[in-house]
């Protein structure tokens, strides 16, 4: 009966008129306001992406990340609906991840920061609101590294002083009590990330992935598995994980499975890959190009982005991508270039 | 003699010069109505700990007549329930804890859709504010052989330019929306304030209590109208109020917010107000800093910021005469409000011992001591 359980989440929305959310659908672009750090999902028939950026309007005052999701149909990416924004001064925003659960758009999203853990928030309950499954505010609370979907159950990886954690809930049945459990090692900020019956997160060992079944008790059956090579990004799917590594100055992506554990290559280059899974494929960009790997085969050319790739996604059938433009715009007859991310389905998976 | 006149002289000007007491610190407790017995008396305690001399309490129109009362401007009518609000009242004034009141959420009788948040019919709402006011008014039985407590500040509503407290906020004219919150919302503040001041001439009649929202227009989906826009619509209608009231939270430390309204939309506000009734004091009723995301309110900022910031918020307040008290809200977070001084186990954020450190050299000034 707190008289703020019946708050709206319109005020402060309307607090912030000058700051409103930037992704909107022009035919089958997603555009994004400026050159946010993104992250992007597909699956379930949408596209969800994440995207931080510090809120300049007239002074800075805070940073916000905005998820956001839009329906794709074919190659064509629907009206983009119900963002969640989540807004801060307590410090920069850093690790922001997006997953995509599958079903009726959803998505489970993290927005930790370099000194706050930041919340987990699944989307959405029946009258189409965010329900944040956590969001601790003590300075010693573990910070989310990665999180997503396990079953019908919400799950994230953390870590802080403590040591890692495995937290899960279930707002999809309305349950929010969590449970948090201890797993081995203690996960960097953001090298984590949960889908299916699959954990995966990088600890101490930089070099290695742990790979694992996630439970309300911990994770179960947990390994590492070397990667060859600093690791600089994770990604889940049911049946393998993904990495990106650096050794030296190249880089490469790997793929392992997740029954069998043995990694292997998909791509190697001199550029700093971003990479997403989905179905039995990987979709990676590299500066311009945007290449896909099916069932662990060498990554092929999909096509070649109109500007920086940003970030990519894939359902294992389609590959989007948000590539990072500028656009000549006039306003009151003055001319000007403005920052532009654009997110597209820009082919199928090779 | 000479250095008698001296003196004199001397103590006049420091009389001139010495600085205002500067704004009230105070905090609220929205947990207060649910309870009762020992547990609201050991709540009570806890919160005179922090040092507040000054709170808010949400009188629940709906809980308090949950049926239509026959004479519903005596509060003696039995279909009054004020047995929680009477405890609340009285604790507090043993306290020496001065509250101000504020009233809300229509009961289904007053309501034309049923719904709470709907805009009441004016003379019933009006009836209630006038049936608290006398209720309070220092003369109203107790049941015991004395009286209930004098309470003087009397908000009219709880943030009416936001759809959650008062709907409809718009409506279609026309071919186009125009705003309906806040010219329903001056009938009854004007019908209100005759009926409080009629049954105890020395309240202070507060209105606005606006929501933290910005400039806005009215539109097919409006679901709040913002500060300013709500204050001009009462200027035209000339509604008589004591002190205007309104929430702010914003966005970015109290002194570089600049998103309306905020500290340093106060002089704007104050001019519009002034068009009201030159003078007039502002009471910051509500404001504070979350500390974790939640769905009510997407900012958020880390626990020694919010420490620091309780700090600036009253040198905020203070920069501006007129704001005589800045009320923290909330007391302890929930689930859905994460801007306590308490966590939700009860321990202690840093903001605590910085409420405490400011409440201990704070002086309530006398006008504020009922």
């Amino acid at each position: 009966m707190n008289r703020r359980t019946r708050f709206t989440t319109m005020t402060l929305v309307a607090v912030m008129g000058a700051a409103t959310f930037s992704g909107t659908s022009q035919g089958a672009n997603v555009i994004i306001n400026g050159w946010g750090r993104i992250t992007a999902d597909l699956g379930g028939g949408a596209l969800v992406w994440s995207d931080t950026a510090p809120a300049v309007t007239k002074t800075f005052t805070y940073w916000r990340t905005y998820t956001g999701r839009a329906s794709v149909r074919g190659s064509r990416i629907g009206t983009v609906n119900k963002p969640v924004t989540v807004r801060t001064s307590a410090g920069l925003p850093k690790g922001a991840r997006v997953r995509a659960t599958g079903t009726t758009r959803g998505f489970v999203t993290i927005a930790p920061g370099t000194t706050f853990a930041g919340p987990v928030i699944w989307c959405c309950d029946t009258s189409a609101t965010e329900v944040v499954v956590s969001s601790d505010g003590r300075s010693t609370a573990p910070h989310p590294a990665g999180a997503g979907l396990d079953g019908s159950r919400v799950r994230w990886i953390a870590g802080g002083p403590g040591g890692g954690i495995i937290g899960g809930a279930n707002p999809i049945e309305n349950d929010l009590g969590a449970t948090s459990a201890p797993i081995a090692d203690n996960p960097r900020p953001g090298l984590a990330s949960i889908a299916t019956g699959v954990a995966a997160w990088v600890g101490a060992d930089a070099s290695s992935v742990w790979i694992g079944v996630p439970a309300d008790d911990g994770v179960h059956d947990a390994r590492q598995v070397p990667q060859g090579g600093r690791i600089t990004s994770v990604f889940a799917t049911p049946s393998f994980v993904v990495t990106t590594v650096r050794s030296g100055r190249r880089n490469k992506v790997v793929r392992t499975a997740v029954v069998a554990g043995s990694p292997r290559a998909v791509w190697r280059g001199a550029g700093t890959p971003v990479v997403a899974a989905g179905g039995n494929a990987i979709a990676i960009g590299v500066g311009t190009k945007v290449l896909s790997s099916r069932g662990g085969g060498r990554a092929k050319v999909v096509g070649t982005a109109k500007g920086t790739v940003a970030a990519v996604a894939t359902d294992g059938t389609r590959v989007a991508v948000f590539e990072r433009v500028t656009r000549r715009v006039t306003v009151k007859k003055r001319t000007k270039t403005v920052k532009t991310t654009t997110g597209r389905i820009i082919g199928r998976v090779r | 003699m000479r250095w008698r006149h001296v003196l004199l002289a001397l103590a006049a000007v420091g009389v001139m010069v010495a600085p205002a007491s500067g704004a009230i610190l105070a905090l609220q407790d929205d947990r207060l109505p649910n309870l009762s017995g020992t547990e609201l008396q050991l709540r009570l305690d806890l919160l005179a700990s922090t040092g507040t001399t000054v709170t808010r309490v949400d009188i629940l129109w709906g809980f308090v007549a949950p049926t239509r009362p026959t004479d519903p401007g005596n509060p003696g009518d039995p279909a009054y329930d004020w047995a929680r609000y009477d405890e609340i009242i009285t604790g507090l004034r043993a306290r020496d804890i001065t509250p101000i009141l504020d009233f809300y959420w229509t009961p289904k009788w007053a309501s034309p859709s049923g719904n709470k948040s709907r805009a009441p019919r004016t003379a019933d709402a009006a009836s209630f504010a006038g049936a608290i006011a006398r209720r309070y008014n220092g003369t109203w039985p107790d049941g015991a052989g004395g009286t209930l407590p004098l309470v003087r500040r009397i908000e009219i509503w709880n943030e009416p330019n936001i759809a959650m407290y008062w709907y409809p906020q718009c409506r279609r004219q026309g071919g186009r929306y125009v705003l309906e919150s806040a010219r329903a919302y001056s009938a009854l503040l004007a019908a209100s304030y005759a009926q409080i001041k009629a049954v105890s001439p020395q309240s202070i009649v507060i209105g606005g209590v606006t929501g933290p929202v910005g400039d806005s227009a009215c539109g097919a989906t409006n679901s709040s109208v913002g500060t300013v826009t709500f204050l001009k619509e009462l200027v035209r209608n000339r509604v008589p109020l004591d002190a205007w009231s309104m929430h702010l939270y914003p966005i970015g430390s109290p002194a570089r917010a600049y998103f309306i309204p905020s500290w340093k939309a106060i002089p704007q506000i104050q001019k519009l107000v002034d068009k009201l009734s030159p003078g007039t004091p502002i009471y910051v009723t509500e404001t504070g800093y979350h500390t974790s995301y939640n769905r009510y309110h997407r900012y958020f900022v880390s626990e020694a910021q919010q420490a620091s910031w309780l700090t600036q918020t009253m040198t905020m307040a203070n920069r501006y005469p007129r704001v005589e008290v800045a009320m923290w809200f909330n007391f302890q977070d929930n689930p859905y409000w994460t801007a306590g001084l308490l966590r939700e186990d009860l321990s202690q954020k840093p903001a605590w011992n910085v409420f405490r450190q400011a409440t201990a050299g704070q002086q309530r000034p006398a006008e504020w001591s009922r």
